[in-house]
């Protein structure tokens, strides 16, 4: 089974054919987001962490940053530095870990003669010459084996676990029977229901790191001290019925299908394994899509019974709903509503149909969020408190 | 039309596929009995498929999603206001 996509170095497939711009730190938020806005074919990754990091932040971020640029959806790469950044985010480590995966990477620094604007008019130049290059590479037919499906829900309601997110766990496990890869994350969202996922582990070692993501998650959270019923489940979860982080556990690990987990990577890293993996993030959504674009996903559905607007600058995001009112309503949000009875009685002919929903995506057609212009939210996880 | 589903057969709970009026016989998919409904259930919420008792773990899908904080009849709303979750919960030190 093919699709039609962008042939990679290192045996990758992109989904989509952009020059990634971005921001190391966020002193250079606004400078990326006006390269990628004057440049045909530029997408901005911005964020809000700066030069103050400690470790493991440090790495991590680092990590995160390099990975999203090797991300498959990028042909090319142009690093957006203060040029002060130095030992936090060192922007000369983000650049040479992006260029080692082979794909067109420059750095575009302010603190230069001439400030923010001579900078700014040097990367627009820089992008531009990548953008040409990169417009040059044609689709062509590709394996499935070659995507890299990632997988989020947001909103959660009693439903989303058997109907949403086993419409799109299902088609996870087609990716997967047709040789790709994929995974899920939101590790706060996976306790109470950590036995259901390590029982699939492929091995004590991926079952053990199972098991200890998800309780270092919960021994971070209650150590702080805070009650967090009211934020996870949060007032929307409760209202529709949700009575316990449990419960809302045992829907969202649905959504990571019935194949065996391979591998469980932290945040920022890819996973090396083909079929499932798990990424280790928070449950909030923007830093949780970061992480799944940084462990190389070329396509991701998200179940969203909220209706959240956004998507990912470069990745396409399949937005899917079992309200068939917010489906009808909010048509420039929502990709595809998934039935009801027909999930709880054949949810293979769902997910078959969510998967095929995916092979035209990965193939070019556009999401709605991509052609709303609605991909701008990005966030990424750290865990030393803010000074 | 599926009114209410009982996803694993040692479940407590079932949930409700439309909003479920007093005294309906509901018809659920996944149980073979019937179950009396004896209070509103709105539509996806939790409703008790026989007797359980305070502290009993109230279980979904398999799994212990919490635990009854009081007794609770057959055909019942299970909700925050009669179960509560064991987990995630704050270690509040003194201030």
């Amino acid at each position: 089974m093919e699709f039609s996509g962008y042939p990679r170095k290192g045996g990758l497939a992109g989904t989509r054919n952009y020059i990634g711009i971005i921001s190391n730190g966020v002193c250079t938020s606004d400078a990326a987001n006006w390269i990628a806005r004057e440049v045909a074919g530029c997408v901005p990754f911005t964020h809000r962490e700066n030069c103050s990091l400690v470790s493991p932040d440090k790495e991590v971020v680092t990590r995160t940053l390099i990975n999203l640029g090797r991300n498959p959806n990028l042909a090319g790469v142009l690093v957006v530095s203060a040029g002060c950044e130095h030992p936090g985010i060192a922007p000369d480590t983000v650049a040479q870990g992006i260029a080692e995966s082979g794909k067109p990477v420059d750095i575009c620094t302010i603190h230069q003669p001439g400030g923010v604007r001579a900078a700014v008019s040097r990367g627009m130049s820089l992008a531009q010459k990548m953008a040409s290059d990169a417009s040059r590479i044609k689709r062509e037919p590709l394996p499935v084996s070659l995507l890299r499906h990632g997988v989020e829900c947001g909103g959660s309601t009693p439903l989303s676990g058997i109907v949403t997110n086993a419409a799109q766990g299902t088609a996870l496990d087609f990716v997967i029977e047709n040789g790709g890869s994929g995974g899920f994350s939101e590790t706060p969202e996976v306790i109470g229901a950590e036995q259901v996922v390590a029982v699939r582990a492929v091995n004590d070692e991926v079952k053990r790191k199972m098991l200890k993501v998800v309780r270092d998650y919960e021994k971070r959270l209650t150590a702080s001290g805070y009650d967090f019923f009211g934020s996870n489940p949060d007032p929307q979860n409760i209202t529709e019925g949700l009575s316990s982080i449990e419960e809302k556990s045992v829907g969202d690990v649905r959504k990571g299908g019935t194949k065996p987990l391979m591998e469980v990577v932290g945040y920022g890293e890819v996973p090396k394994c083909q079929g499932l993996f798990f990424i280790d993030t928070p449950g909030h959504d923007l830093p949780s899509l970061t992480g799944l674009a940084a462990a190389g996903c070329n396509i991701i559905t998200y179940s969203t019974e909220c209706a959240v607007p956004y998507g990912f600058p470069f990745v396409p995001v399949i937005k899917i709903t079992a309200k068939k009112d917010h489906f009808a309503q909010y048509s420039d949000i929502l990709d595809y509503l998934v039935d009801i009875e027909r999930t709880i009685t054949d949810v293979r002919s769902v997910g078959q149909e969510l998967f095929e929903l995916m092979l035209e995506v990965a193939s070019g057609r556009k999401t709605q969020n991509e052609l709303v212009g609605y991909t701008g939210a990005c966030d990424l996880w750290t865990v030393v408190p803010m000074t | 039309m599926i009114e209410a589903v009982v996803l694993k057969p040692k479940d407590n709970i079932g949930v409700a596929l439309a909003d479920l009026k007093t005294g309906v016989e509901v018809k659920i998919h996944g149980l073979e009995a019937r179950v009396k409904i004896t209070e509103p259930i709105p539509y996806q919420h939790k409703f008790s498929v026989r007797r359980i008792d305070a502290g009993e773990k109230i279980i979904k899908d398999g799994v212990v999603i919490g635990k009854a904080t009081q007794g609770i009849e057959p055909g019942r709303h299970v909700h925050t206001h009669n179960m509560t979750g064991l987990r995630l919960k704050a270690k509040r030190q003194g201030k």
